[in-house]
Protein backbone atom coordinates (compact mmCIF):
# COMPACT_ATOMS: atom_id res chain seq x y z
CA UNK A 1 0.00 0.00 0.00
CA UNK A 2 2.70 2.20 1.02
CA UNK A 3 4.89 1.08 -2.15
CA UNK A 4 1.73 1.75 -4.41
CA UNK A 5 1.33 5.39 -2.98
CA UNK A 6 4.69 6.44 -3.82
CA UNK A 7 4.86 5.03 -6.92
CA UNK A 8 1.66 7.24 -7.89
CA UNK A 9 3.76 10.02 -6.61
CA UNK A 10 6.13 8.97 -9.02
CA UNK A 11 8.94 7.27 -7.18
CA UNK A 12 10.61 4.33 -8.71
CA UNK A 13 11.34 1.12 -6.98
CA UNK A 14 14.77 2.08 -6.14
CA UNK A 15 13.65 5.44 -4.71
CA UNK A 16 11.17 3.63 -2.58
CA UNK A 17 13.34 1.41 -1.11
CA UNK A 18 16.04 4.22 -0.13
CA UNK A 19 13.40 6.47 1.21
CA UNK A 20 11.83 3.34 3.62
CA UNK A 21 14.93 2.07 4.79
CA UNK A 22 16.57 5.93 5.71
CA UNK A 23 13.42 6.54 7.42
CA UNK A 24 13.50 2.98 9.32
CA UNK A 25 16.76 3.93 10.47
CA UNK A 26 16.24 7.08 11.58
CA UNK A 27 12.92 6.37 13.27
CA UNK A 28 12.51 2.55 13.68
CA UNK A 29 8.94 2.24 12.27
CA UNK A 30 7.22 3.36 8.76
CA UNK A 31 4.42 5.13 10.54
CA UNK A 32 3.75 8.25 9.38
CA UNK A 33 6.36 8.00 6.64
CA UNK A 34 3.79 8.25 3.64
CA UNK A 35 1.73 11.61 5.32
CA UNK A 36 5.34 13.26 5.96
CA UNK A 37 6.28 12.42 2.28
CA UNK A 38 3.28 13.71 0.96
CA UNK A 39 3.13 16.24 2.61
CA UNK A 40 6.62 17.44 2.00
CA UNK A 41 5.90 16.38 -2.12
CA UNK A 42 3.31 18.43 -2.31
CA UNK A 43 4.72 21.59 -0.34
CA UNK A 44 7.53 21.55 -3.21
CA UNK A 45 4.87 21.00 -5.85
CA UNK A 46 3.31 24.54 -4.31
CA UNK A 47 6.95 26.26 -4.05
CA UNK A 48 6.97 25.65 -7.91
CA UNK A 49 9.32 22.86 -8.17
CA UNK A 50 8.07 20.32 -11.13
CA UNK A 51 7.23 16.78 -9.92
CA UNK A 52 10.90 15.33 -11.05
CA UNK A 53 12.74 17.98 -8.65
CA UNK A 54 10.33 17.35 -5.98
CA UNK A 55 11.22 13.80 -5.78
CA UNK A 56 14.60 14.45 -6.17
CA UNK A 57 15.04 16.87 -3.04
CA UNK A 58 13.15 13.94 -1.33
CA UNK A 59 15.20 11.36 -2.54
CA UNK A 60 18.42 12.72 -1.94
CA UNK A 61 17.87 13.98 1.61
CA UNK A 62 15.14 11.91 2.73
CA UNK A 63 15.97 13.13 6.61
CA UNK A 64 13.88 16.32 5.07
CA UNK A 65 11.19 13.82 6.44
CA UNK A 66 12.01 14.39 9.85
CA UNK A 67 10.39 18.03 9.40
CA UNK A 68 6.43 18.74 8.93
CA UNK A 69 5.63 20.62 5.73
CA UNK A 70 4.40 23.52 7.85
CA UNK A 71 8.01 23.21 9.26
CA UNK A 72 9.22 23.28 5.95
CA UNK A 73 7.21 26.53 5.02
CA UNK A 74 8.20 28.12 7.88
CA UNK A 75 12.23 27.62 7.18
CA UNK A 76 11.08 28.75 3.77
CA UNK A 77 9.41 32.22 4.80
CA UNK A 78 12.90 32.81 7.35
CA UNK A 79 15.09 32.14 4.23
CA UNK A 80 12.86 35.24 2.55
CA UNK A 81 13.14 36.99 5.44
CA UNK A 82 17.31 37.37 5.11
CA UNK A 83 16.80 38.56 2.03
CA UNK A 84 16.05 36.07 -0.81
CA UNK A 85 13.94 35.93 -4.16
CA UNK A 86 11.65 32.83 -4.30
CA UNK A 87 13.64 31.93 -7.75
CA UNK A 88 16.51 31.84 -5.30
CA UNK A 89 15.26 30.08 -2.55
CA UNK A 90 14.04 27.11 -5.35
CA UNK A 91 17.32 27.27 -6.71
CA UNK A 92 18.96 26.82 -3.60
CA UNK A 93 17.00 23.70 -2.59
CA UNK A 94 17.17 22.03 -5.86
CA UNK A 95 21.11 22.83 -5.64
CA UNK A 96 21.24 22.19 -2.14
CA UNK A 97 18.39 20.53 -0.26
CA UNK A 98 20.17 20.28 3.26
CA UNK A 99 19.49 24.13 3.07
CA UNK A 100 16.25 23.06 4.65
CA UNK A 101 17.72 21.60 8.25
CA UNK A 102 20.23 24.26 8.09
CA UNK A 103 19.67 26.39 11.66
CA UNK A 104 18.49 30.35 10.22
CA UNK A 105 20.77 32.37 13.06
CA UNK A 106 23.89 30.48 11.60
CA UNK A 107 22.16 31.28 8.03
CA UNK A 108 22.02 34.84 9.16
CA UNK A 109 25.78 34.81 10.55
CA UNK A 110 27.20 33.54 7.64
CA UNK A 111 26.11 36.30 5.52
CA UNK A 112 27.32 38.80 8.00
CA UNK A 113 30.68 37.18 8.24
CA UNK A 114 30.71 37.38 4.22
CA UNK A 115 30.34 40.75 4.51
CA UNK A 116 32.87 41.57 7.07
CA UNK A 117 35.15 40.04 5.17
CA UNK A 118 34.87 42.69 1.60
CA UNK A 119 31.60 41.05 -0.32
CA UNK A 120 28.23 43.33 -0.40
CA UNK A 121 24.96 41.95 0.93
CA UNK A 122 23.78 41.54 -3.03
CA UNK A 123 27.54 39.63 -3.84
CA UNK A 124 26.30 37.50 -0.44
CA UNK A 125 23.45 36.20 -1.54
CA UNK A 126 24.44 35.85 -5.34
CA UNK A 127 27.33 33.42 -4.18
CA UNK A 128 24.50 31.16 -1.67
CA UNK A 129 21.86 31.43 -4.53
CA UNK A 130 24.61 29.59 -6.99
CA UNK A 131 26.39 27.67 -4.36
CA UNK A 132 24.42 27.13 -1.19
CA UNK A 133 26.78 24.71 -0.11
CA UNK A 134 28.67 28.02 1.30
CA UNK A 135 26.42 28.06 4.26
CA UNK A 136 28.63 25.11 5.59
CA UNK A 137 32.08 26.24 5.00
CA UNK A 138 33.74 27.73 7.67
CA UNK A 139 34.38 31.36 7.54
CA UNK A 140 38.06 30.97 7.97
CA UNK A 141 38.26 28.20 5.35
CA UNK A 142 36.22 31.26 2.89
CA UNK A 143 38.85 33.86 3.75
CA UNK A 144 41.91 31.32 3.44
CA UNK A 145 40.60 30.51 -0.11
CA UNK A 146 40.30 33.94 -1.20
CA UNK A 147 43.73 34.56 0.09
CA UNK A 148 44.97 31.89 -1.65
CA UNK A 149 43.46 33.35 -4.72
CA UNK A 150 45.41 36.33 -4.12
CA UNK A 151 48.80 34.37 -3.74
CA UNK A 152 47.87 33.29 -7.68
CA UNK A 153 48.43 36.26 -8.67
CA UNK A 154 44.94 38.25 -7.97
CA UNK A 155 44.51 41.56 -5.95
CA UNK A 156 41.90 41.43 -3.41
CA UNK A 157 39.20 43.36 -4.76
CA UNK A 158 39.93 40.65 -8.17
CA UNK A 159 39.25 38.18 -6.10
CA UNK A 160 36.15 39.40 -4.53
CA UNK A 161 35.36 39.95 -7.83
CA UNK A 162 35.74 36.77 -9.73
CA UNK A 163 34.11 34.65 -6.66
CA UNK A 164 31.22 36.94 -7.06
CA UNK A 165 31.11 36.60 -10.85
CA UNK A 166 32.05 32.72 -10.82
CA UNK A 167 30.83 31.43 -7.28
CA UNK A 168 31.04 27.86 -8.48
CA UNK A 169 34.95 28.20 -7.63
CA UNK A 170 33.99 27.81 -4.20
CA UNK A 171 33.33 24.21 -4.97
CA UNK A 172 36.66 24.18 -6.71
CA UNK A 173 40.37 23.92 -4.26
CA UNK A 174 42.95 25.88 -4.77
CA UNK A 175 44.95 22.38 -6.11
CA UNK A 176 42.91 22.69 -8.82
CA UNK A 177 42.69 26.14 -9.46
CA UNK A 178 46.72 26.47 -9.82
CA UNK A 179 46.34 23.38 -12.05
CA UNK A 180 43.88 25.11 -14.29
CA UNK A 181 46.18 28.00 -14.23
CA UNK A 182 49.37 25.73 -14.82
CA UNK A 183 47.33 23.93 -17.72
CA UNK A 184 46.51 26.97 -19.53
CA UNK A 185 50.36 28.00 -19.53
CA UNK A 186 50.82 24.58 -21.38
CA UNK A 187 48.71 25.28 -23.90
CA UNK A 188 50.67 28.66 -24.45
CA UNK A 189 49.52 31.88 -22.85
CA UNK A 190 51.67 33.43 -19.82
CA UNK A 191 50.62 33.58 -16.96
CA UNK A 192 49.96 37.20 -17.24
CA UNK A 193 47.75 36.80 -19.51
CA UNK A 194 46.14 33.67 -18.09
CA UNK A 195 45.35 35.88 -15.12
CA UNK A 196 43.84 38.26 -17.35
CA UNK A 197 41.91 35.61 -19.00
CA UNK A 198 40.21 34.14 -15.52
CA UNK A 199 39.36 38.25 -14.30
CA UNK A 200 37.81 38.76 -17.46
CA UNK A 201 35.62 35.66 -17.61
CA UNK A 202 36.62 33.40 -14.34
CA UNK A 203 34.28 30.74 -15.58
CA UNK A 204 37.17 29.26 -17.90
CA UNK A 205 37.98 28.36 -14.26
CA UNK A 206 35.38 25.35 -14.64
CA UNK A 207 36.44 24.20 -18.18
CA UNK A 208 37.87 20.87 -19.09
CA UNK A 209 41.31 21.67 -20.10
CA UNK A 210 41.19 18.60 -22.87
CA UNK A 211 37.75 20.53 -23.73
CA UNK A 212 40.08 23.91 -24.34
CA UNK A 213 42.17 22.33 -26.26
CA UNK A 214 39.70 20.72 -28.45
CA UNK A 215 38.11 24.68 -29.03
CA UNK A 216 41.68 25.92 -29.88
CA UNK A 217 41.64 23.13 -32.65
CA UNK A 218 38.58 23.21 -33.73
CA UNK A 219 38.92 26.92 -34.28
CA UNK A 220 42.51 26.11 -35.97
CA UNK A 221 40.45 24.61 -38.76
CA UNK A 222 38.79 28.00 -39.40
CA UNK A 223 41.92 29.20 -40.87
CA UNK A 224 43.51 30.63 -37.25
CA UNK A 225 47.49 29.88 -36.82
CA UNK A 226 47.95 29.05 -33.38
CA UNK A 227 49.39 32.37 -32.74
CA UNK A 228 46.04 33.91 -34.00
CA UNK A 229 44.61 31.76 -31.57
CA UNK A 230 46.28 33.11 -28.53
CA UNK A 231 45.63 36.49 -29.69
CA UNK A 232 42.12 36.17 -29.88
CA UNK A 233 40.92 34.18 -26.94
CA UNK A 234 43.04 35.84 -24.43
CA UNK A 235 41.38 39.22 -25.74
CA UNK A 236 37.89 37.16 -26.16
CA UNK A 237 38.11 34.32 -23.40
CA UNK A 238 34.40 33.65 -23.34
CA UNK A 239 35.34 32.10 -26.69
CA UNK A 240 35.79 29.18 -24.76
CA UNK A 241 32.01 29.29 -23.14
CA UNK A 242 30.73 29.23 -26.76
CA UNK A 243 30.05 26.39 -28.68
CA UNK A 244 32.58 25.87 -32.18
CA UNK A 245 28.72 26.26 -33.72
CA UNK A 246 28.60 29.27 -32.76
CA UNK A 247 31.48 30.80 -33.18
CA UNK A 248 30.96 29.68 -36.69
CA UNK A 249 27.95 31.51 -36.70
CA UNK A 250 28.86 34.68 -35.56
CA UNK A 251 31.22 34.03 -38.39
CA UNK A 252 28.58 33.56 -41.40
CA UNK A 253 26.73 36.54 -39.09
CA UNK A 254 29.31 38.83 -39.73
CA UNK A 255 29.81 37.80 -43.51
CA UNK A 256 25.73 38.45 -44.16
CA UNK A 257 26.90 41.87 -43.69
CA UNK A 258 29.12 41.98 -47.10
CA UNK A 259 32.49 40.71 -46.38
CA UNK A 260 33.98 37.40 -47.36
CA UNK A 261 35.21 34.53 -44.83
CA UNK A 262 38.82 35.45 -45.34
CA UNK A 263 38.01 39.17 -45.08
CA UNK A 264 36.00 38.09 -41.58
CA UNK A 265 38.93 36.09 -40.59
CA UNK A 266 41.48 38.42 -41.00
CA UNK A 267 39.34 41.33 -39.43
CA UNK A 268 38.92 38.87 -36.48
CA UNK A 269 42.69 38.33 -36.08
CA UNK A 270 43.23 42.41 -35.71
CA UNK A 271 40.27 42.78 -33.56
CA UNK A 272 38.76 40.13 -32.09
CA UNK A 273 36.68 41.94 -30.00
CA UNK A 274 34.59 41.60 -33.00
CA UNK A 275 33.29 38.39 -31.55
CA UNK A 276 31.44 40.00 -28.64
CA UNK A 277 29.85 43.22 -30.55
CA UNK A 278 26.06 42.63 -31.85
CA UNK A 279 25.80 42.45 -35.47
CA UNK A 280 23.30 45.77 -35.58
CA UNK A 281 26.05 47.55 -33.60
CA UNK A 282 28.60 46.45 -36.55
CA UNK A 283 25.78 47.10 -39.27
CA UNK A 284 24.94 50.83 -38.31
CA UNK A 285 28.46 51.57 -38.48
CA UNK A 286 29.53 49.64 -41.73
CA UNK A 287 26.16 51.32 -43.89
CA UNK A 288 28.10 54.62 -42.70
CA UNK A 289 31.40 53.97 -43.59
CA UNK A 290 29.58 52.37 -47.19
CA UNK A 291 28.38 55.44 -47.21
CA UNK A 292 30.88 57.58 -47.50
CA UNK A 293 33.59 55.70 -49.74
CA UNK A 294 35.06 54.05 -46.99
CA UNK A 295 33.90 50.20 -47.95
CA UNK A 296 36.83 48.76 -47.03
CA UNK A 297 37.94 50.69 -43.81
CA UNK A 298 36.48 47.68 -41.56
CA UNK A 299 38.57 44.86 -43.75
CA UNK A 300 41.57 46.69 -43.20
CA UNK A 301 41.37 48.31 -40.28
CA UNK A 302 38.70 46.76 -38.09
CA UNK A 303 39.72 48.51 -35.34
CA UNK A 304 38.08 51.56 -36.13
CA UNK A 305 34.84 49.54 -35.13
CA UNK A 306 35.48 50.95 -31.81
CA UNK A 307 34.66 54.33 -32.33
CA UNK A 308 30.92 55.47 -32.36
CA UNK A 309 29.32 56.13 -35.46
CA UNK A 310 27.71 59.54 -33.85
CA UNK A 311 31.18 60.53 -33.91
CA UNK A 312 32.84 59.70 -37.12
CA UNK A 313 29.48 61.55 -38.74
CA UNK A 314 30.27 64.27 -36.85
CA UNK A 315 34.08 64.12 -37.35
CA UNK A 316 32.62 63.57 -41.30
CA UNK A 317 30.22 66.68 -41.34
CA UNK A 318 32.88 68.88 -39.20
CA UNK A 319 35.41 68.42 -42.00
CA UNK A 320 32.94 68.79 -44.71
CA UNK A 321 32.09 72.14 -43.71
CA UNK A 322 35.45 73.48 -43.66
CA UNK A 323 36.07 72.02 -47.14
CA UNK A 324 37.95 68.77 -46.39
CA UNK A 325 36.16 65.91 -47.54
CA UNK A 326 37.26 62.09 -46.32
CA UNK A 327 38.44 59.72 -48.21
CA UNK A 328 40.31 56.91 -48.03
CA UNK A 329 43.66 58.65 -48.16
CA UNK A 330 42.88 61.03 -44.99
CA UNK A 331 40.37 59.01 -43.02
CA UNK A 332 42.40 58.50 -39.85
CA UNK A 333 41.41 62.21 -39.57
CA UNK A 334 37.77 60.82 -38.34
CA UNK A 335 39.91 58.97 -35.45
CA UNK A 336 42.25 61.24 -34.45
CA UNK A 337 41.88 61.84 -30.22
CA UNK A 338 40.18 64.39 -28.74
CA UNK A 339 43.05 66.16 -27.54
CA UNK A 340 44.58 66.48 -30.32
CA UNK A 341 42.01 67.37 -32.68
CA UNK A 342 40.94 70.26 -29.89
CA UNK A 343 43.92 71.71 -29.90
CA UNK A 344 44.18 72.08 -34.17
CA UNK A 345 39.91 72.91 -34.27
CA UNK A 346 39.26 74.25 -30.90
CA UNK A 347 36.07 71.50 -30.59
CA UNK A 348 35.35 68.64 -28.08
CA UNK A 349 33.87 65.19 -29.20
CA UNK A 350 30.80 66.87 -27.16
CA UNK A 351 30.34 70.20 -28.88
CA UNK A 352 30.77 67.98 -32.31
CA UNK A 353 28.06 65.81 -31.53
CA UNK A 354 25.82 68.59 -30.24
CA UNK A 355 26.25 70.56 -34.04
CA UNK A 356 26.35 67.47 -35.97
CA UNK A 357 23.65 64.93 -34.52
CA UNK A 358 23.61 61.78 -36.25
CA UNK A 359 19.94 60.26 -34.55
CA UNK A 360 18.59 63.62 -35.82
CA UNK A 361 20.09 63.27 -39.07
CA UNK A 362 19.00 59.32 -39.69
CA UNK A 363 15.56 60.02 -39.16
CA UNK A 364 15.24 63.17 -41.40
CA UNK A 365 16.33 60.81 -44.45
CA UNK A 366 14.08 57.90 -42.51
CA UNK A 367 11.50 61.08 -43.55
CA UNK A 368 12.73 61.66 -46.95
CA UNK A 369 12.69 57.97 -47.47
CA UNK B 1 9.95 35.45 -15.88
CA UNK B 2 8.04 36.80 -19.22
CA UNK B 3 7.66 40.44 -18.14
CA UNK B 4 11.49 41.10 -17.96
CA UNK B 5 12.08 39.11 -20.99
CA UNK B 6 9.23 41.50 -22.42
CA UNK B 7 11.18 44.55 -21.46
CA UNK B 8 14.14 43.44 -23.30
CA UNK B 9 12.13 42.84 -26.41
CA UNK B 10 10.58 46.20 -26.33
CA UNK B 11 14.01 47.59 -26.72
CA UNK B 12 13.67 45.58 -30.49
CA UNK B 13 15.74 42.74 -29.27
CA UNK B 14 14.97 39.82 -31.87
CA UNK B 15 14.34 36.69 -31.01
CA UNK B 16 18.08 35.04 -31.99
CA UNK B 17 19.31 38.29 -29.71
CA UNK B 18 17.12 36.78 -26.98
CA UNK B 19 18.04 33.41 -27.27
CA UNK B 20 21.86 34.46 -27.51
CA UNK B 21 21.58 36.54 -24.40
CA UNK B 22 19.26 33.82 -22.28
CA UNK B 23 22.26 31.45 -23.41
CA UNK B 24 24.79 33.76 -21.97
CA UNK B 25 23.13 34.53 -18.84
CA UNK B 26 20.64 31.98 -17.51
CA UNK B 27 20.12 33.84 -14.13
CA UNK B 28 18.30 36.64 -16.40
CA UNK B 29 15.51 33.95 -15.62
CA UNK B 30 15.68 35.47 -12.12
CA UNK B 31 15.98 38.64 -12.74
CA UNK B 32 12.78 40.62 -12.24
CA UNK B 33 11.54 43.07 -14.74
CA UNK B 34 11.80 46.22 -12.28
CA UNK B 35 15.58 45.15 -11.93
CA UNK B 36 15.91 45.11 -15.84
CA UNK B 37 14.12 48.25 -15.93
CA UNK B 38 16.93 49.70 -13.62
CA UNK B 39 19.56 48.88 -15.67
CA UNK B 40 18.05 49.88 -18.75
CA UNK B 41 16.92 53.32 -16.94
CA UNK B 42 20.91 53.22 -15.85
CA UNK B 43 22.42 53.73 -19.04
CA UNK B 44 19.20 56.39 -20.26
CA UNK B 45 20.58 58.14 -17.38
CA UNK B 46 23.76 58.93 -19.64
CA UNK B 47 22.33 59.63 -22.73
CA UNK B 48 22.18 56.01 -24.60
CA UNK B 49 19.34 55.75 -26.84
CA UNK B 50 17.30 52.67 -27.71
CA UNK B 51 19.98 51.99 -30.11
CA UNK B 52 23.05 52.03 -27.81
CA UNK B 53 20.95 50.24 -24.93
CA UNK B 54 20.00 47.31 -27.34
CA UNK B 55 23.55 47.01 -28.51
CA UNK B 56 25.04 47.01 -25.10
CA UNK B 57 22.71 44.50 -23.50
CA UNK B 58 23.03 42.34 -26.64
CA UNK B 59 26.67 42.28 -26.44
CA UNK B 60 26.84 42.40 -22.64
CA UNK B 61 24.00 40.35 -20.89
CA UNK B 62 25.97 40.23 -17.88
CA UNK B 63 25.64 44.09 -16.94
CA UNK B 64 22.27 43.18 -16.74
CA UNK B 65 23.34 40.91 -13.70
CA UNK B 66 25.60 44.10 -12.17
CA UNK B 67 24.92 45.70 -8.96
CA UNK B 68 23.38 48.92 -10.27
CA UNK B 69 25.12 50.65 -7.21
CA UNK B 70 28.36 49.56 -8.95
CA UNK B 71 27.27 50.60 -12.46
CA UNK B 72 26.30 54.08 -10.57
CA UNK B 73 29.57 54.29 -8.69
CA UNK B 74 31.63 53.69 -11.92
CA UNK B 75 29.67 56.35 -13.41
CA UNK B 76 30.64 58.63 -11.10
CA UNK B 77 34.30 58.23 -10.94
CA UNK B 78 34.71 58.34 -14.63
CA UNK B 79 32.55 62.17 -15.00
CA UNK B 80 34.26 62.89 -11.48
CA UNK B 81 37.57 62.36 -13.66
CA UNK B 82 36.67 63.36 -16.93
CA UNK B 83 35.02 61.83 -19.21
CA UNK B 84 32.49 62.69 -21.11
CA UNK B 85 30.13 61.41 -23.53
CA UNK B 86 29.37 58.00 -21.32
CA UNK B 87 26.85 56.82 -23.88
CA UNK B 88 29.40 56.57 -27.10
CA UNK B 89 32.06 54.75 -24.35
CA UNK B 90 29.74 52.30 -23.36
CA UNK B 91 28.49 51.94 -27.11
CA UNK B 92 31.91 51.50 -28.55
CA UNK B 93 32.98 48.69 -25.77
CA UNK B 94 29.61 47.65 -23.98
CA UNK B 95 31.91 45.58 -21.49
CA UNK B 96 33.06 48.80 -20.24
CA UNK B 97 30.28 48.68 -18.01
CA UNK B 98 31.34 45.42 -16.04
CA UNK B 99 34.66 47.27 -14.36
CA UNK B 100 34.69 48.13 -11.35
CA UNK B 101 36.03 51.81 -10.22
CA UNK B 102 38.79 50.20 -8.32
CA UNK B 103 39.61 48.83 -11.75
CA UNK B 104 39.56 51.74 -14.06
CA UNK B 105 41.57 53.87 -10.65
CA UNK B 106 44.39 51.22 -11.00
CA UNK B 107 44.70 51.68 -14.54
CA UNK B 108 44.50 55.72 -14.16
CA UNK B 109 47.29 55.08 -11.34
CA UNK B 110 49.54 52.90 -13.51
CA UNK B 111 49.25 55.27 -16.34
CA UNK B 112 49.83 58.64 -14.20
CA UNK B 113 53.26 56.08 -12.60
CA UNK B 114 53.94 55.79 -16.80
CA UNK B 115 54.03 59.80 -16.86
CA UNK B 116 50.62 60.85 -18.34
CA UNK B 117 48.62 63.35 -17.13
CA UNK B 118 45.01 62.34 -15.96
CA UNK B 119 43.23 64.37 -19.54
CA UNK B 120 45.66 62.14 -21.80
CA UNK B 121 44.68 59.23 -20.09
CA UNK B 122 40.89 60.19 -20.38
CA UNK B 123 41.44 60.50 -24.15
CA UNK B 124 43.48 57.04 -24.21
CA UNK B 125 40.41 55.16 -22.93
CA UNK B 126 37.80 57.23 -24.58
CA UNK B 127 39.91 56.42 -27.93
CA UNK B 128 40.22 52.86 -26.99
CA UNK B 129 37.94 51.63 -24.52
CA UNK B 130 39.51 48.29 -25.06
CA UNK B 131 42.38 49.21 -23.47
CA UNK B 132 42.37 48.38 -20.31
CA UNK B 133 42.38 44.93 -20.40
CA UNK B 134 45.04 45.23 -23.42
CA UNK B 135 48.43 43.76 -21.49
Amino acid sequence: MLVEKMKELGYTDSDIEKIINQYTAANNTKNNLFKRLEGNYKMLISLGLSRNEAIKITKEFPLLLAYLDTSIEKKIYNIKELGYEMSAIKKMIIAFPQILSLDIANMEKKIEDMKKIGYSNKAVLKITTACPHVFGLNINNIKNMLIKLTELGFKYEEVLKITTKYPEIFGLSIENISKKIDDMITLGYNRLLVIKMIKIYPNILGLNINNMKKKLKDMKKLEYTNKDLLIITSTCPQLFGYTIERIKKRINDIMDLGYSYQEVINMSKKFPQIFGLSIDAIKVKKEFYDSIGLERLFIDYPRNLMQSVELSYARYMFYKSIGIEINKDNFRMLFEDQKRFKKRYNYSNDDLIKMYNYNEEKAKSRTLD
Amino acid sequence: MGENVEELFSLGISEEDMKNILEQNSNLFNISSDLVKEKIDILKYVNCDQRHIKNIIVSNPEYLERESSDILKLIKYLKDNGFTLLNLLFDSNPYFLNYDVFEIRDYVNKRIDDGLELDDIVDEVENNPYIIDEV
